[in-house]
């Protein structure tokens, strides 16, 4: 009976051992690493922050204004010149319309970086997840007031954008009703890649920006027609759209 | 030596099973809650980390029927689910803060923790997470989540339950959590038909009897979707209420077109206190319903192929709607342990 405990306990430190060492080695194991953020953006067109207050010309002369652009990131990864994937932080962002949208990696390994690959949305693991156990600060938590869960059908808002269009049979410039695009449920995760040209060299802090161009979004999308409104289910065509347009709207530098 | 070689070994073991199950340690303030199922009832599952004790449902009980919840504070989740009515309402569309209207009939609570999921659509997959919808729906209690969360977490009887309930300040973790717990407690199966189902035959008189047989009966198959102990089988299904549909059912969560117009069957237990029926409450009383079987109903085209006229006689729906009647639970709708 004791040499059975005493042999435990001795498995038992011999698992200590093996964790801790494993766990020690990882710092040890590359040359040496870089310090990088990356900042999200929302634009309109490809110089232009995004201005929530300005009121644009559409197509078919009708008038709109957009009041919000917020959507999550996921699955970060760079993509060195030799085709090795190094995940960039694992963290869930959610980029919200204006201010600072930032990711960031201490121990970036060094290299030379040409492609930044990312999810806009979340996985379908944390999209069932039971988010109320995050806490109330998580980008990914439902009672964080950003509106991005959907609670009457469990589940992440991964693209929002809203604003106000011209409704007027023929318009005459005054924005008076509601657009509203919500993309969401698994189906809907799509995955951006943008070609990059990053050094990364010991000790160095290079950064990258990306900006959203959101007048892309309108791309083969009327205002003035049958596509005002989209939350992915009533209105799946409009929500393919939308996906597709913001997907292919992204660059970096 | 090998002596404290096994009491370094012991120590780490009591210290690593320490840590893995900490989190979920009761202080000692608490206790379980002791859920006595009725005879018949398969056991609850309860969500791990939710386990049921004392403290957690009687904070929930607490959170259900306080109004402070809602953005101005005229409506807490009781005023739509009142226990007389089994926790439904008495009216076709509950109104929500300043009188406001949604568009489904609040349905009854009970039972509720072997729901596969909520809601007339099946939308959401747990009672917790079912708390975020009407504190944020603007025609219910139209608030924030977080200040809603903020305004609760004022009171100090709530903070307090809150760290012995869960070991945590109250946030919205504890309040969702709460609330499950306490939904959970609300069972209901001592019914007439219950008693007489456990062996007291004279529990049901010579009608319901014969309303029993009907309703399990192919020709009518009224328990092919309210089947079970719990009186339905969850699915989704087209009842024929009317031939189009104000509102689109099980489609808007699913986008599938073979689910428009579908509504999950509910339960018939307490069916006789639920009035009006069906998703839109467009039903007003249960002799009503039976008619609507009777007829067929309207020619919706996702109508199943069980609804049809069924030609019941006079005394048959009498019979059926005497066995209806049999299910209601009066000791739940009176019990002291779920009243404000
Ligand atoms: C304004 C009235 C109203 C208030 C307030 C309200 N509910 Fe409800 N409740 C409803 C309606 C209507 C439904 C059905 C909604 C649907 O299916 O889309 C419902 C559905 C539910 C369900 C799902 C039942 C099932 O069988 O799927 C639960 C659980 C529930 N409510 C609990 C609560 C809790 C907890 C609160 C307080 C936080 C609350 N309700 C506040 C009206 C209300
Ligand atoms: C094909 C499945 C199906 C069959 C068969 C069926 N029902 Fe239903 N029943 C439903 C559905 C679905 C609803 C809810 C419909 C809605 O809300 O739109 C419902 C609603 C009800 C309601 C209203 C309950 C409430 O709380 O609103 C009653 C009562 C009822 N059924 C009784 C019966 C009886 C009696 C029979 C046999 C004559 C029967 N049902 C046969 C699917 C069925």
């Amino acid at each position: 009976m004791k040499s059975i405990i005493n042999n435990l306990s001795l498995l038992l430190f011999a698992f200590v051992a093996i964790v801790s060492t494993t766990s020690c080695e990882k710092d040890h194991d590359h040359d040496g690493t870089g310090h990088m953020h990356i900042y999200f953006n929302n634009r309109y067109g490809l110089t232009e922050a995004l201005d929530t207050n300005a009121v644009k010309t559409g197509t078919n002369n009708r008038d709109f204004r957009i009041n919000k652009v917020q959507y999550y990131v996921s699955n970060v990864r760079l993509v060195g010149h030799d085709g090795n994937e190094v995940p960039f932080s694992g963290e869930y962002l959610l980029v919200k319309t204006n201010g600072v949208n930032e990711l960031e990696m201490e121990e970036l390994p060094t290299g030379h970086y040409t492609q930044l690959k990312f999810d806009v949305g979340v996985d379908s693991v944390t999209n069932h997840g039971d988010p109320s156990l995050l806490d109330a600060e998580s980008d990914l938590s439902p009672t964080n007031n950003s509106g991005m869960f959907w609670s009457w059908n469990s589940g992440y808002i991964f693209f929002m954008a809203e604003g106000l269009v011209d409704t007027n049979a023929t318009p005459n410039g005054t924005v008076d009703g509601p657009w509203i695009f919500h993309v969401g449920t698994d189906s809907y995760l799509s995955t951006v890649s943008i070609d990059i040209d990053k050094q990364v060299s010991e000790g160095s802090h290079p950064n990258i920006n990306v900006y959203l161009n959101t007048a892309a979004l309108f791309s083969n999308v009327d205002l003035g027609g049958a596509d005002v409104i989209t939350m992915t289910m009533n209105n799946m065509d409009l929500a393919t759209r939308v996906k597709t347009n913001y997907s292919s709207a992204f660059t970096a530098e | 030596m090998g002596k404290t070689k096994v009491f370094i070994g012991i120590c780490l073991i009591t210290a690593l099973l320490a840590t893995g199950c900490g989190k979920d340690e009761l202080e000692p303030l608490d206790a379980p809650y002791e859920l006595n199922l009725p005879v018949g009832f398969p056991p609850m599952p309860v969500p791990v980390g939710n386990e049921l004790t004392v403290k957690r449902v009687e904070l929930g009980k607490m959170l259900f029927f306080d109004k402070g919840m809602s953005r101005d504070s005229t409506v807490s989740c009781g005023s739509c689910h009142l226990q007389t009515n089994a926790f439904s309402d008495v009216i076709a569309i509950s109104s929500g803060i300043e009188g406001r209207k949604g568009m489904r009939n609040s349905p009854p609570l009970f039972n509720l923790g072997y729901h596969p999921y909520y809601f007339f659509d099946g939308g959401v997959p747990t009672l917790e997470l079912q708390v975020l919808a009407p504190v944020q729906d603007v025609n219910e209690m139209d608030h924030d989540f977080p200040l809603a969360v903020e305004r609760l977490a004022q009171n100090p009887r709530y903070q307090e339950m809150a760290r012995i309930a869960y070991n945590r300040e109250f946030d919205a973790f504890v309040l969702t959590r709460a609330l499950g717990a306490f939904e959970r407690t609300l069972v209901s199966g001592n019914s007439a038909y219950d008693q007489y189902n456990n062996g007291q035959s004279s529990a049901l008189n010579e009608s319901a009897k014969r309303g029993l047989a009907l309703f399990q009966s192919e020709r009518l198959s009224c328990s092919g979707c309210h089947g079970g102990f719990n009186f339905t089988d969850y699915s989704f299904k087209n009842n024929g209420l009317a031939e189009v549909y104000a509102d689109s059912g099980r489609i808007r969560v699913t986008a599938v077109e073979a689910d428009r117009d579908k509504f999950k069957v509910p339960s018939l237990r307490n069916v006789a206190l639920t009035a009006p029926y069906m998703h839109d409450g467009s039903i007003a009383s249960l002799a009503q319903v039976v008619e609507h079987y009777n007829s067929g109903g309207a020619n919706n085209p996702q109508k199943d192929e069980r609804i049809k006229p069924l030609n019941l006689t006079a005394q048959e729906k009498s019979d059926l709607l005497e066995f209806l009647n049999a299910l209601s639970d009066y000791e739940f709708t009176t019990n002291a342990a779920f009243a404000e």
